[in-house]
């Protein structure tokens, strides 16, 4: 089985009304396997061997939300939660899971003392052998002395925050719900539903999407890999199908724009959204997504 | 333009205004203004047809020649209720003009009395080659 895509989500902010949440990928061969699939994203990591230039970036590769959200809904990458130390959520999240983390602290110790007494004892039991005071795989007696020698000598590892942190990522991940509450959390804080709907779309119609707003746009789309083709569609925010008007001073500068950087100047609104989901899993309908692509007409 | 004239009227005066331009202004011929007419928020609106001087854009094929060309006049300002939806773009395709259109032209009044014109293609389209 295939590895998925690791996402790394750095959460910053301590409200849960003003979180910032910013997917990245920090496997090279992960940033690779998301270019494949048409997410290219932006290297944002300091390049080691040139750190006083920023025209050359290395990993960490940052995600659109979009991007993040379309690589988790199609099944291709999983979503960690990337541990900051000072983040005040750490604080609470060991509150909340103190009692339970006390006890899985504690049979660890019971474990290692265990494992170490029996280690221990092992030891004793080949010195003796190879003295000739015992027979070769002859059984050790039982000897208090030597058992509280041996208890005495045990190594006590006492509670540290990095094996509680350890500790707390493993059993977070067990849980597995962690995907789905941070990706709830990007939805609700990045983009909307509508402007998702709009990029899944034109993945789907086999455009690659990146942050358009050096176009005055939501995304520039790109029929391909962006190093084979030039983009030739600036996407603006999604509106209501029904109820939202075109704002025409928009149109009209935006239009104007897209002459100039050849472009078409595309809006999109969502005209139903398929089934609702009740999870975070495909939807059975598929929504329908209605786009106009406008540019100026070369007279008047 | 009077914003107190009931909206029929103004819808008048928008295909006035953009039929005489078309012809006088950008020199286009055989301007009409279509029959079919589709009712949006209790507003008539209807298209004009026309040919242009020369081609428009090249990605039509030269075999057709230049074609005939759909224009919907709006106002650029917005203090009426015609609003230019995703909604009624969609209607003004599919009923007011020929099946497998691709494109229409905007044409936009300004108070000034001026018109500016854009394509709307249904879909997502590639710009025109220059």
């Amino acid at each position: 089985m295939v590895n998925k895509i690791r996402i790394s989500v750095v959460v910053q902010g301590t409200d849960a009304s003003d979180l910032v949440l910013t997917p990245l990928i920090f496997k090279l061969e992960d940033v690779e396997r998301a270019r494949k699939l048409g997410v290219c994203g932006i290297l944002a990591g300091t390049l080691p061997t040139a750190a006083q230039q920023n025209m050359f970036l290395s990993v960490p590769l940052k995600l659109m939300a979009e991007e993040a959200i379309w690589l988790f809904l199609s099944g291709h990458a999983e979503v960690v939660h990337l541990r900051s130390p000072t983040s005040s959520l750490i604080g609470n999240l060991i509150k909340e899971n103190l009692e339970s983390l006390q006890a899985a602290n504690e049979s660890k110790l019971q474990e290692s003392f265990r494992l170490q007494r029996q280690f221990k004892v092992e030891q004793h039991r080949l010195k003796l052998e190879s003295l000739g005071r015992l027979p070769p795989g002859g059984e050790l007696p039982h000897d208090p002395q030597i058992d509280s020698l041996i208890d005495s000598s045990l190594f006590v590892e006492t509670a540290n925050s990095s094996s509680i942190l350890s500790k707390l990522s493993s059993k977070q991940q067990q849980d597995g719900c962690i995907d789905a509450q941070i990706i709830n959390c990007m939805i609700a804080n990045y983009s909307n539903w509508d402007n998702y709907l709009l990029y899944q779309s034109l993945r789907e119609n086999g455009y690659v999407l990146s942050p358009g707003a050096r176009f005055g746009g939501l995304y520039i789309a790109y029929p391909g890999d962006p190093l084979r083709y030039h983009s030739h569609i600036t996407v603006q925010p999604a509106i209501d199908y029904y109820k939202e008007g075109i704002d025409l001073t928009l149109l009209t500068s935006g239009a104007r724009l897209g002459t100039s950087v050849k472009k078409m100047w595309v809006i999109g609104g969502v005209k139903n959204y398929g089934t609702k989901q009740e999870e975070l899993r495909k939807p059975k309908a598929p929504a329908d997504v209605s786009f106009f692509s406008i540019e100026w007409a070369g007279f008047g | 333009m009077d914003p107190c004239s009931s909206d029929g009227d103004d819808r008048l005066y928008l295909e006035e205004l953009v039929e005489k331009s078309l012809i006088h202004l950008q020199l286009w011929k055989d301007v009409v203004v279509e029959d079919k007419l589709v009712v949006w928020k209790g507003v008539p609106v209807r298209l004009l047809t026309g040919c242009p001087p020369h081609v428009l854009s090249h990605d039509e094929k030269p075999a057709d020649g230049i074609g005939r060309e759909y224009i919907l006049p709006v106002n650029m300002t917005q203090y009426k209720e015609e609003q230019v939806t995703l909604a009624f773009l969609d209607i003004v395709f599919s009923e007011l003009c020929a099946k497998d259109t691709k494109r229409i032209i905007l044409a936009i009044v300004n108070t000034d009395g001026t018109v500016v014109f854009y394509f709307v293609y249904n879909g997502v389209h590639k710009p025109k080659r220059n």
